[in-house]
């Protein structure tokens, strides 16, 4: 008769095992957070996407955003660097301030925001370039014109990817592998050194290793880069993060839904002892 | 525990056979229908092309592609050097004019205008003067330029032919850059770039292989037009290499050389259709081959 083997039959939550899953934060966030959002606000039209979000981005410190679609997180990661001007009706209300600047002030040139805030996004988006011309694409925009290719391996070798494309650099970016193509997206935002990186589901277009590469990347740039990733994997928000804002979708009085911000808090805390109980029902897994 | 799936009773036959009978045959038609839709499209460009060697074939030469056209039609001998440096010179400048305008012309429609009012009009505009008949073109020319000058020239000619080409490579071009994908736009302005220098550094050369390929179609066209140019450049049987004066080109040569009775004008114009396929695939090759400089390989 076979031996068999038992799976963990620990339940299906997404809640970490034991805290030793929960990193501590590095460094306590005792300088003032590199980004404030003071009842933030995003319409697309006259539709408001995401209601009166109050949260901090503490420095060096990487935060997620995690929640069910459609609850706006992706909208309020991309009201941080500006890009949501990109979407024609786009409007936000309220404040999102940058070392103490309201980065919508009528005078804030967004091309400046977002050489200070980069952005990583859900699917890999090479340019058609070679991989050397992806990365130093940044440094043109920017007009960095000393040691180029210095910084290009510089930032290959951040992203995890030199060893790996060394010998490759004139070949198209987009003859990688999807994680390849992620990193590489990554050493492109990193080669202009940003402040903040802005990271939207990097992981979901790729596999558990690749995943991993990425998330073991995060750790390290933290101590370089404030991070703020918006990730559908509550693991995976448990593993990198260091502080986590949960947002859900509500249906108000007039049957609009719209997304809010529940909980903001230590990752450790919203994992393991979350004030609110729409949190806890979403962190173990029970809805409704 | 779970449930075993039900065991199949007869072996497994995985063969076409198995497939109900209609499935096969509905696939077997529809093959053979593409096959033959093909075929018939291919015949009348095949026999285009065999007409057009076997009867011209035989009147190119050194001398007939370098001399003069005879004055009087009839008379044997002579060449067609005039028309080819006419098409070439009309041609050339009427690309050179409405490429570059074209190309502009859909950059706004596609990236700032989209669908505002004035890009709407523009766009609808454009598709009405693909409908144009090219003859309506070199009339237009014909009152505004050639009329007030008292003067027919080959500027005239690249005029109404660009009139005709701009409007193709704007939609061609606009439909090409919007294939271009969002995410490499949002990706170059997450690094700070602007929107100008996203289109010149990522979207065109994103894009080159299709914007060729539509304006190379507008080159084709207009240099096998007859209509815009019959009121505007006149003709010549010296070779003019400027775009003043009068001037002629191939396929206005054809035209007539084709409805004379006489045999020598009949192989001059069979001649002339050659000469115009030859131009028309050397100038596509060449745009290929500088296209291919600047586009980027998938590979």
């Amino acid at each position: 008769m076979n031996q068999m083997t038992f799976p963990d039959h620990r339940p299906l939550t997404t809640a970490p095992q034991g805290a030793g899953l929960v990193p501590d934060p590095r460094q306590a966030p005792a300088a003032a957070p590199v980004m404030n959002l003071t009842d933030v606000s995003v319409f697309y039209g006259s539709y408001e996407a995401v209601r009166n979000t109050t949260m901090p981005v503490h420095t060096h410190q990487i935060t997620a955003m995690i929640g069910p679609s459609g609850c706006g997180k992706s909208t309020v990661l991309r009201s941080l660097n500006r890009m949501n001007d990109l979407i024609p009706g786009a409007r936000v209300a309220g404040g999102v301030t940058y070392h103490g600047q309201d980065i919508y002030e009528r005078d804030v040139d967004p091309i400046q925001v977002r050489r200070r805030i980069g952005m990583v996004f859900q699917k890999p988006n090479p340019f058609p370039k070679s991989i050397f011309d992806n990365v130093a694409y940044g440094l043109k925009v920017n007009q960095i014109r000393d040691d180029v290719a210095g910084r290009v391996e510089q930032a290959l070798r951040g992203a995890a990817l030199w060893d790996e494309v060394k010998d490759k650099l004139k070949t198209s970016g987009l003859a990688l592998s999807g994680g390849q193509q992620q990193r590489l997206c990554i050493a492109r935002t990193i080669a202009v050194q940003p402040d903040v990186i802005l990271m939207d589901e990097p992981c979901s277009a790729l596999d558990p290793i690749a995943t991993s590469k990425v998330e073991d990347l995060m750790h390290e740039l933290a101590g370089q880069f404030t991070i703020v990733i918006v990730t559908h994997n509550m693991q995976q928000a448990a593993r990198v993060s260091h502080h986590t804002a949960f947002f859900t979708a509500e249906v108000d009085a007039n049957g609009v839904r719209h997304g809010r911000l529940v909980e903001f808090s230590e990752t450790g805390r919203i994992f393991t002892n979350p004030v609110d109980k729409r949190t806890e029902d979403y962190i173990t897994g029970r809805f409704g | 525990m779970t449930v075993a799936p039900p065991r199949p009773t007869a072996p497994l036959d995985l063969t076409r056979a198995a497939l109900p009978a209609t499935r096969r045959w509905r696939n077997t038609v529809a093959t053979g229908g593409m096959v033959a839709a093909l075929a018939l499209a291919a015949v009348p460009l095949a026999l285009i092309c065999y007409q057009v060697l076997l009867k011209g074939a035989g009147s190119i030469s050194w001398e007939f592609l370098t001399e003069d056209i005879p004055n009087s039609a009839r008379r044997a001998g002579g060449g067609i050097a005039p028309a080819i440096v006419g098409t070439l010179v009309i041609t050339g400048t009427a690309a050179l004019l409405a490429i570059p305008l074209g190309v502009l012309g859909a950059v706004y429609l596609n990236e700032y205008g989209k669908s505002g009012p004035l890009a709407k009009f523009i766009r609808t505009m454009a598709d009405v003067m693909t409908g144009v008949p090219s003859i309506v073109m070199g009339l237009f020319i014909y009152v505004i330029m050639v009329i007030p000058l008292q003067q027919q020239s080959g500027l005239a000619g690249a005029l109404a032919l660009a009139c005709l080409m701009l409007p193709v490579v704007i939609r061609s071009t606009e439909e090409v850059l919007r294939l271009v994908p969002d995410d490499l736009r949002q990706a170059s302005a997450a690094l700070g770039a602007r929107r100008w220098y996203t289109i010149v550094t990522v979207v065109l050369p994103a894009a080159v292989s299709g914007i060729t390929s539509g304006a190379m179609l507008a080159v084709a066209r207009a240099a096998g037009e007859t209509a815009p140019l019959i009121f505007t450049t006149g003709i010549v049987y010296q070779s003019n290499w400027s775009l003043s004066g009068a001037n002629t080109a191939l396929p206005a040569l054809i035209f007539k050389n084709a409805s004379e009775p006489f045999a020598a004008a009949n192989g001059r114009a069979w001649g002339a259709a050659i000469t115009l396929v030859v131009l028309v695939l050397a100038a596509t090759v060449i745009a290929r081959l500088i296209s291919g400089r600047f586009a980027v390989k998938d590979r």
